[in-house]
C-alpha cells in the first residue's frame, strides 16, 4: 500500500502540496487529476523521494526515500531525459545493472518490440524524438517489474499507436496485480480502468473517491472534475 | 561492473564513435587538441632571458607565496561559499531520471556526482597548459610548471570536496549554513587584517611580506595555507612544513570522500534545482526560452502595447519594448564593460602629455569591445525565432529592419563611452563625426556575420557555430581594421589626420556588410529554421 500522510511541500512562499493525505491500496489503479499547477507532479516527485517535504510517505511500510521503497517503485516522468550518449539498448542494460536484474534480456527485447524501438536499439538518446524518449522512459520503468508505478502525464508526446499501447499496458499491469498512480489532466487516459481518483487543486486533494462511490452517485469522472474544480475556483476567488 | 562506470565508459566510447559522423564536433575536438599541443610546444620556443626569473627579483619568493595564498582564497572561498549552499556535485537531467530514482543510498549517488565534478575539472585542467608560456617566463622549468598546474587541480578538488562536506553538515540547517558562510567570508578578511596590522606595525611592505609568507600559522592554515606551502616547496624545495602540508592536502581527498559517504545526505532537491537552472540557461542561450523578467524589469514594465510600428517595423518596436523592459535605463552590462575600459584609457590620455589627438584611436578599442561584450545580437535572436520566417514580406525588407534594429540597439552600449571621450578629450568636430560614422555603422558587420553563420551552419547554438561566427566576424572586419591600422600608421609617421580613412572604413564596412546581409540573409530566410 502507498500511504501519503499529511504531506506538505513548499517552494519558498509557494505551497505546492498542502497537507496532502491519501492511500493507493495494492492492486489499484489510481488517478491523480487536476488542472495545471495543482501540485500533481510535485506530489509524484515527493513519492519518488526526489524532494524534501514535511509529512510521511510509505510504500508497503517502508519510508519512500529508503532503498527498499525504491526497489518497489517505477517512475515515468513528465519530461523524460535519456542519456544523450547511451543507445536505447544501453539504457535497458543500465537499468538492469542499476536494479541488479538477472535474465532481463528477453523482457527488454519484448518491451522494445512492443514500443517499436527494437529496430532503433542502437540510436543514441540524443538522437531520439520526444515521443521516442517517452517510450524509452516507459520501457526502462517497466523493466525491473516494480510493484508500484508512478506515471506523470504518460501520454504527452506519444503518437496514437503508442497511446493505444500504453493504455493496453495499463490494463495488463492492473490485471497483474500492480498498483498504478497516474497523474494526468487528460481524463480519459485510462478510460474505465481506474479504481479510484484523487482530484487535486491548489496543492490540496479536494476529492478522493472510489469508482464504486462515483458509480453510486451516478456521476461521470468528467462531471465530477468540472464540478469540483469549478466550485473550488469560485470559492477561492 | 558498476552501473556508474558503465555510464561513463559507454558515453565516452559512443562519443568517440560519433566523431567521424559529426564533423562539427570532430573539428572542435581537433581544434582544442591543436591548441593544447601548441601551448606545450610553444614553451620550448620561449626565450628565458627575455624576463628576469621571479625568484631572482626583489621579494620575488614572498610575492610568489602571497600570489598562491591569494589564488587559494579567491578560488577556494568562492568554491566553499557556493558549494556549501548548493553542493558541488555535478549531475545531469538523465542522472535525476535514472539514478535518483534507483535503489541506491543517496551517498552513493553523491560520490558518482563528485566524480562527475572531478571529470569536469579534468577538462578544465586540459586548458591550463595554455598558461605555460606565460609562467615559464617567470623562470619555472617545464617540470615545475606541471607540478604547479597539478597543485592547482588538487587544490580545486580539495575545495570542492570540502564544500560538499560543509553542504552536508549544513543541509536542512539554515542557521548552520549562515554561520559557515559568515566564517568563510571572515577568514580571508582576518588574513587581510593581520597583514595590514603587521604592515602598519613595522612600516615595511617587504618585511611584512616576508613575515607573512614564513609564518607557521599561515603556512599550516587548512587548505589555504597548505596550498601556499606546497607552492613554496615546488619553487624552492620542500621544508618540514611544506611536506606536512603536502601530506595533509593529499589526505584531504580520501577523508572528505569518506565523510561524504558517511554523512546522511538529502541533496536530491538541490541537485534537481541546479539541473533545472542549467537547463534553463542552456535554453536561453539557444534562444529557446526568454529570460525571466526580474523584479526591476517588472517594475519598469512601462506602457502596455507596442504603441508604434506598422508592418515589419513592428518587429523593431517589439525589440524596443523588450529592450526597455530588460534595460529600463538603456544601459546594460556591455555598456559598463566598454565604459570601464574606455574610461581607463581616456584617463591614461589625460595623464600623458601631447596625446590628445591620439585619443581618436580609442575608436579601435570601442569597436573591438563591441565584438566581445555584446553577447547575442538582436539579429541572432530574431533568426532563432520562427516569426521572422513566417511574416509575409520580401527578404530584403526583413533584412533591412533586422539590420536597423541591430544598428540602433547597439548605440546604448557605446554611447556613454563616446560621450566620455568627447567630454574629456574634446576632439575636432570632423574627427568626431568620422569616428561616430565608423562606430555606429560597425553593427552592420556583426549582423552580416550572424547571417553568414546562419546560412552556413543553420543555427548559432553550439560551440562550433560560435567558432564559425567568430571567424566570420574576424574575416568581415578585416577591411575595417586594415583601414584603421593604415590611419594609425599614417598618423604615427606623417601626423596625418585619420578622419578620411575613418569615413572610408564606415563606407566600406556598410557596403560589405549590406552585400553579405543581402546575399546570406536572403538565402538563410528562404532556407527557414534549420534547427529548432
Amino acid at each position: 500500500m502507498l500511504e501519503i500522510i499529511n504531506v506538505t511541500k513548499t517552494y519558498g512562499k509557494v505551497i505546492a502540496n498542502d497537507h496532502v493525505s491519501g492511500v493507493v491500496p495494492e492492486n489499484t489503479v489510481a488517478l491523480l487529476v487536476g488542472p495545471n499547477g495543482a501540485g500533481k507532479s510535485t506530489l509524484l516527485k515527493s513519492i519518488m523521494g526526489l524532494l524534501r517535504y514535511r509529512g510521511e510517505i510509505r510504500l508497503s511500510g517502508h519510508d519512500a526515500k529508503s532503498v527498499e521503497a525504491k526497489r518497489l517503485l517505477g517512475y515515468v516522468p513528465e519530461m523524460p531525459e535519456p542519456y544523450p550518449l547511451l543507445t536505447i539498448a544501453e539504457h535497458m542494460e543500465l537499468i538492469a545493472r542499476l536494479y541488479k536484474l538477472t535474465d532481463w534480456e528477453e523482457r527488454a527485447d519484448a518491451l522494445l518490440r512492443r514500443f517499436e524501438l527494437d529496430d532503433k536499439r542502437d540510436k543514441l538518446g540524443g538522437e531520439l524524438s520526444k515521443g521516442m524518449q517517452q517510450k524509452i522512459s516507459i520501457c526502462t520503468a517497466m523493466l525491473p517489474e516494480p510493484q508500484y508505478i508512478l506515471f506523470d502525464e504518460p501520454l504527452v508526446g506519444l503518437d496514437p499507436y503508442a497511446i493505444a499501447e500504453v493504455k493496453q499496458m495499463f490494463r495488463e499491469l492492473a490485471s497483474s496485480g500492480r498498483s498504478l498512480l497516474i497523474s494526468t489532466h487528460i481524463l480519459d487516459t485510462v478510460d474505465d480502468l481506474w479504481d479510484k481518483v484523487m482530484i487535486m487543486n491548489e496543492g490540496k486533494i479536494i476529492e478522493d473517491v472510489s469508482r464504486a462511490e462515483l458509480d453510486a452517485r451516478d456521476e461521470s469522472l468528467e462531471a465530477l472534475f468540472f464540478r469540483i474544480t469549478k466550485h473550488n475556483a469560485e470559492a477561492s476567488s | 561492473m558498476s552501473p556508474f562506470l558503465y555510464i561513463w565508459r559507454r558515453s565516452l566510447w559512443n562519443f568517440i564513435k560519433q566523431l567521424p559522423k559529426k564533423p562539427g564536433r570532430f573539428i572542435l575536438v581537433l581544434f582544442y587538441a591543436a591548441f593544447f599541443i601548441l601551448a606545450l610546444v610553444s614553451v620550448s620556443f620561449i626565450q628565458r632571458e627575455a624576463a628576469v626569473p621571479l625568484m631572482e627579483q626583489a621579494h620575488g619568493f614572498e610575492i610568489y607565496s602571497l600570489v598562491w595564498l591569494a589564488i587559494a582564497f579567491l578560488i577556494g572561498t568562492s568554491i566553499l561559499f557556493f558549494g556549501a549552499t548548493k553542493g558541488s556535485a555535478v549531475f545531469s537531467g538523465p542522472d535525476v531520471h535514472f539514478l535518483f530514482t534507483a535503489p541506491y543510498r543517496p551517498q552513493s549517488i553523491l560520490i558518482y556526482g563528485l566524480v562527475g565534478m572531478l571529470k569536469a575539472m579534468a577538462i578544465v585542467a586540459v586548458f591550463l597548459p595554455f598558461q605555460f608560456p606565460n609562467l615559464s617566463r617567470l623562470g619555472f622549468s617545464i617540470g615545475k610548471l606541471f607540478l604547479l598546474i597539478l597543485l592547482l587541480i588538487v587544490m580545486m578538488i580539495c575545495f570542492n570536496l570540502g564544500s560538499m562536506v560543509l553542504y552536508l553538515i549544513a543541509q536542512n540547517k539554515p542557521h548552520v549554513r549562515s554561520m559557515i558562510r559568515g566564517l568563510l567570508i571572515a577568514i580571508p578578511l582576518a588574513f587581510i587584517a593581520v597583514f595590514l596590522f603587521l604592515f602598519m606595525k613595522n612600516g615595511s611592505f617587504g618585511h611584512t611580506l616576508q613575515l607573512f609568507s614564513e609564518s607557521t600559522v599561515v603556512r599550516l592554515f587548512p587548505l589555504f595555507g597548505w596550498t601556499m606551502s606546497i607552492g613554496q616547496g615546488i619553487a624552492a624545495g620542500f621544508d618540514t612544513i611544506g611536506i606536512i602540508s603536502l601530506v595533509l592536502l593529499v589526505l584531504t581527498i580520501p577523508v572528505t570522500f569518506y565523510l561524504v559517504y558517511l554523512i546522511p545526505a538529502d541533496f536530491y532537491e538541490d541537485a534537481i534545482t541546479q539541473v533545472e537552472k542549467v537547463k534553463e540557461q542552456q535554453a536561453r542561450m539557444q534562444g529557446k526560452r526568454q529570460t525571466k523578467a526580474s523584479k526591476l524589469q517588472l517594475k519598469h514594465k512601462g506602457h502596455s502595447g507596442l504603441n508604434r510600428g506598422h508592418g515589419l517595423s513592428a518587429i523593431f518596436f517589439r525589440n524596443w519594448r523588450e529592450m526597455r523592459r530588460k534595460q529600463p535605463y538603456f544601459v546594460g552590462i556591455p555598456t559598463f564593460a566598454i565604459l570601464f575600459v574606455t574610461g581607463s584609457i581616456v584617463f591614461g590620455f589625460t595623464q600623458a602629455e601631447g596625446a590628445d589627438s591620439f585619443g581618436i584611436f580609442l575608436i579601435f578599442i570601442i569597436l573591438l569591445l563591441q565584438l566581445f561584450v555584446k553577447g547575442d545580437s538582436f539579429a541572432t535572436t530574431e533568426m532563432k525565432r520562427p516569426l521572422i520566417y513566417t511574416l509575409p514580406y520580401a527578404p530584403h525588407q526583413k533584412l533591412f529592419w533586422l539590420t536597423l534594429t541591430e544598428v540602433v540597439f547597439s548605440i546604448p552600449a557605446v554611447l556613454p563611452s563616446i560621450i566620455l571621450y568627447v567630454a574629456v578629450l574634446r576632439p575636432v568636430w570632423y574627427q568626431l563625426a568620422s569616428a561616430l560614422a565608423v562606430v555606429l555603422t560597425f553593427p552592420v558587420l556583426t549582423a552580416a556575420s550572424t547571417m553568414l553563420t546562419y546560412r552556413m551552419m543553420g543555427s548559432i547554438e553550439g560551440q562550433l557555430d560560435g567558432i564559425v561566427q567568430m571567424f566570420t566576424n574576424m574575416i568581415l572586419i578585416l577591411p575595417t581594421f586594415g583601414l584603421l591600422v593604415t590611419a594609425f600608421v599614417r598618423f604615427m609617421t606623417y601626423d596625418a589626420d585619420p578622419s578620411i580613412l575613418f569615413i572610408l572604413a564606415a563606407v566600406v564596412q556598410t557596403l560589405i556588410g549590406s552585400v553579405v546581409i543581402y546575399l546570406a540573409g536572403k538565402s538563410a530566410l528562404e532556407q527557414g529554421l534549420v534547427k529548432s
